[in-house]
């Protein structure tokens, strides 16, 4: 009974522990290992035509989204980019801050990665700065999110670690007495037979 | 009110090679108890800065800094917890004779009950991270701190908690068996640290019950502040009572969750100036007032000494008059529940305070039926100082049993 109950809390442990190491590479390692875009979208910032290309569609909330910018051919001298994505009406989130790394440069464009919190609209926010001067370009994203898991499935599970805490407690609790009983026990039949002995 | 009753074998019945053994097994379970203890205060900084962030930046990402910090603790409480078992369970294998002070598990590993805790609750934060995400990308960034999977984080850090007190509780008994009294010392001492973190998680987890967790009866109002922290508060110090072999154990504990406090007061604002200056965030509108001044957390407060010196006082008491156990539990239960009454008073009184001046001096028109609800509220300390009390008990008894 007490190995079934270990094997099942180590399975549980290992196949919790895989779940959790994908749902973070998802999170995470998606905005730096992809493949090819799946969407391009045309914007202008001021003076400068671009193009988004997005590696994921639809756009899960809360995962690392990678994306490329690509200002037109010709534009020259160096350029600085600026991403942030403000949630629309009724959206409960904050401003984010978007990550462009410049220096680097791939077929799409400069890459860089920003995460939308929350399911619902968006706006992402680019501005360009360079030699044409500052430019800002406004593109409509909408996030996504799986279904909802019902409150008392997500409350059950919250609990999973004090439910654990408070049975190991009750099987301790319980053996102790037990112990203590068996001790009890075997006082008594001692001083009993020293009892006899003695008599 | 400390007893350590043997269920073991005793210092003299183990000779040479065993008892070298066993010290070494003692000293590695305070190594790994005290590295222990250092994850998880970088745990408890990660958790309070988070609460600052979420409440004037907001949850932008899931790897913000405040988020890393207790990702580290998550990981490291995991992988130092394993390394412990690992070296446990090549010691037991080597010497047999440890085989006595360690758990079995699936007859592959033997280790200290603790170890196996710790690792325990380092899993179910680690699973409970990316469910959060998941929960934030559907409800938002107002999501309450007591949200399931936020309290999945905090229970699971709670469980490793207890795994550090089962980890070097063995280890003073282990070497107070060898008479190696150094480690005997620093095992309590580390105890004195885990509880007092203990102390800093809970009275944090329980700060929001202050002004969203209230009993609706007819016109009343009842706030449950009172009852969770007298429940809470009263667990602790009872544990400390029962655990620590030392006069003036709570006061101590209470010390250190002091220290905490002010460790978490100094390192927040300046680290929260730093980043949003670093890393271009603003301000949510709503905070834009506070910046990045500290948000109270009025359940961590220093009144708590009072309950503290108020159990030591009745201990010491009991200890000079030689008083019998169930005199000496009625009256800390009795000093427990006037502190606590006082305790939560002030933090009661302290939150109205700045409840009225965010609003102005605005509201009243409900006089008699708020004084009401607020005495009725402090009378919930009651019922909570019992229960923690009687869980102290009770848990500090088993914990006691199991501290191989």
């Amino acid at each position: 009974m007490r190995k079934a109950i270990q094997l099942v809390l180590c399975l549980f442990a290992v196949a919790a522990l895989v779940v959790t190491g994908v749902a973070f590479y998802q999170i995470v390692l998606a905005s730096t290992i992809h493949g090819a875009p799946v969407r391009f979208i045309g914007a202008t910032a001021g003076s400068y035509p671009l193009k988004l290309a997005l590696y994921n569609d639809p756009i899960n909330a809360g995962d690392a989204i990678p994306f490329n910018i690509a200002v037109a051919p010709g534009t020259r001298g160096p350029l600085t980019y600026q991403v942030t994505a403000s949630p629309g009406p009724g959206v409960p989130g904050g401003l984010s801050q978007g990550d462009v790394n410049a220096q680097q440069s791939t077929p799409y464009g400069v890459p860089g990665s920003i995460t939308l919190v929350t399911r619902g609209l968006w706006t992402l926010n680019i501005v360009i700065t360079g030699p044409a001067g500052r430019g800002e370009a406004e593109i409509p994203l909408t996030a996504v999110a799986l279904p909802a898991m019902p409150a008392w499935l997500a409350w059950n599970i919250g609990l999973l670690p004090l439910y654990g805490l408070l049975l190991f407690w009750v099987v301790q609790t319980r053996r102790t007495a037990k112990k203590r009983s068996g001790d009890g026990l075997s006082e008594q039949s001692m001083v009993a037979e020293t009892m006899k002995e003695v008599s | 009110m400390a007893q350590i009753g043997g269920s073991l074998p005793q210092a003299n019945a183990i000779a040479g090679g065993a008892a070298k053994g066993i010290k070494d097994l003692a000293r590695l379970r305070l190594v790994t108890g005290s590295t222990l203890i250092l994850v998880s205060l970088v745990g408890l900084l990660g958790a309070d800065w988070d609460i600052q962030w979420h409440a004037v930046i907001g949850r932008d990402r899931t790897f913000t800094p405040p988020h890393d910090l207790i990702l580290i603790s998550i990981g490291l409480s995991g992988i130092v917890a394993l390394i412990g078992i690992l070296i446990e369970t090549s010691w037991s294998r080597r010497h047999p004779d440890l085989r006595l002070y360690g758990t079995d598990f699936l007859g592959v590993l033997r280790s200290s009950l603790g170890s196996y805790l710790v690792g325990f609750g380092a899993v179910c934060s680690a699973i409970a991270f990316p469910l959060d995400t998941y929960w934030h990308s559907l409800y938002g960034i107002d999501v309450s701190l007591r949200a399931p999977f936020h309290t999945m984080i905090y229970m699971g850090s709670v469980l490793g908690v207890f795994g550090v007190i089962y980890l070097l509780l063995s280890a003073a008994h282990l070497s107070e068996m060898q008479h190696d009294r150094r480690t005997a010392f620093l095992s309590y001492a580390g105890m004195v640290a885990v509880l007092g973190i203990l102390l800093s998680k809970f009275s944090t987890f329980l700060t929001p019950a202050l002004s969203g967790h209230h009993l609706h009866l007819a016109s009343l109002t009842l706030n449950l502040f009172p009852f969770l922290m007298a429940l809470t508060a009263v667990f602790v110090c009872v544990l400390a009572v029962r655990l620590l072999p030392w006069m003036g154990a709570t006061t101590m504990v209470v010390v250190v969750f002091l220290l905490v406090f002010l460790l978490v007061s100094a390192f927040v604002p300046p680290m929260m100036t730093l980043l949003v200056q670093a890393e271009h965030e603003t301000y949510l509108a709503r905070a834009s007032r506070i910046g990045s001044t500290i948000i109270p957390l009025l359940g961590q407060t220093p009144v708590l000494l009072l309950l503290a010196l108020s159990i030591d006082g009745v201990v010491w008491l009991g200890r000079r008059g030689q008083w019998a156990l169930t005199r000496l539990k009625t009256w800390v239960l009795v000093a427990s529940m006037v502190s606590m009454f006082l305790v939560a008073g002030f933090t009661l009184v302290q939150q109205i305070g700045l409840r009225e001046q965010a609003a102005q001096g605005g509201g009243g028109g409900r006089g008699g039926s708020l004084v009401l609800g607020f005495v009725l509220s402090l009378i919930l300390t009651v019922p909570g100082s019992l229960l923690g009390e009687w869980l102290g008990l009770t848990i500090s008894e088993t914990v006691q049993a199991q501290r191989r």
